[in-house]
């Protein structure tokens, strides 16, 4: 079955990035500008494996996500990623203590990416 | 307030060349060509809070905007549009602010990006001081970054 994945960023241009690789990954991708928009989605009932979250953007921040959904036991088996230019070692305690499963700084490439999603089992092969 | 330029440079030439696989030069030479360019300039704005309080400025020649974009976006430059631009530059501004803000004692929060585009224009941040400014260039087009701090 396809996995599918959730990109959480203000910017068009970091999902377009993030999308790329998750495709090159056999990830069905889907975006969503902010937190807000992101938990209607899965509210509406999208089922997802891995989340990528940005922590900056307008309406929710991706900390406030991470914190709403692990509140909710259904989503337990959802994989979240932070992706964000919040480089401080404060910063990414923060959103592990909230419940984010990695952390990746921006910027980053395609291998740094993929490092962290395997360290979460997410075994893949890039070109 | 001890940040370098060397410091500056190293968080840009960085996310240039991590994110996009682009390779700047640190080409202090280049340090009039903005403003006297014929080029539209872009700016990406990012406000500083905390017991920081200032705003970096992310200054592109358009054209090095519009590599960035294709780089980021994966098309062609000819089929990007002014939207395209302004997405791409903001994040690459985030980025530089997110980035800096580690390397600056107090400083909490950093804002949503805000884009100035244009020719011949200047931007002045008032009742501020210039902490650190770097020039440099990719493919011979000017970039700048000003990290500037506000007076309390």
């Amino acid at each position: 079955m396809t996995k599918k994945a959730l990109v959480i960023d203000d910017s068009r241009a970091m999902r377009t990035i993030l999308s790329g690789i998750l495709g090159e990954l056999g990830y069905e991708v889907q975006g969503a500008e902010d937190g807000g928009r992101a938990l209607e989605i899965l509210n509406a009932g999208g089922l997802f494996d891995l989340a990528l979250v940005d922590w900056n953007m307008p309406q929710m921040t991706g900390y406030d996500f991470v914190l709403e959904v692990r509140k909710e036991t259904r989503f337990n088996d959802l994989r979240l990623v932070m992706v964000t230019t919040e480089t401080e070692v404060s910063r990414m305690s923060d959103a592990l203590e909230a419940g984010a499963d990695e952390y990746i700084m921006k910027p980053f490439n395609k291998e740094m990416l993929l490092e962290k999603l395997m360290l979460l089992g997410i075994e893949a092969e890039l070109d | 307030m001890s940040l370098t330029p060397g410091e500056l440079f190293e968080i840009l030439e960085t996310i240039w060349s991590t994110q996009l696989g682009f390779e700047l030069d640190d080409d202090e030479q280049s340090a009039n060509v903005p403003a006297d360019s014929q080029e539209d300039l872009m700016t990406g704005i990012v406000q500083i809070s905390g017991g920081f309080a200032g705003a970096v400025h992310l200054i592109c020649a358009r054209s090095v905007v519009r590599a960035a974009a294709a780089r980021m976006f994966s098309m062609p430059e000819g089929d990007l549009g002014d939207e395209d631009l302004r997405d791409a530059l903001g994040e690459l501004a985030n980025m530089v602010g997110g980035n800096l803000k580690t390397l600056l004692p107090g400083s909490e929060f950093i804002s949503l990006p805000t884009v100035i585009e244009g020719s011949n224009y200047d931007v002045a941040r008032l009742d501020s001081d210039v902490v650190v400014r770097i020039e440099a260039s990719y493919e011979g087009k000017p970039l700048r970054v000003v990290l500037f701090v506000d007076h309390r």
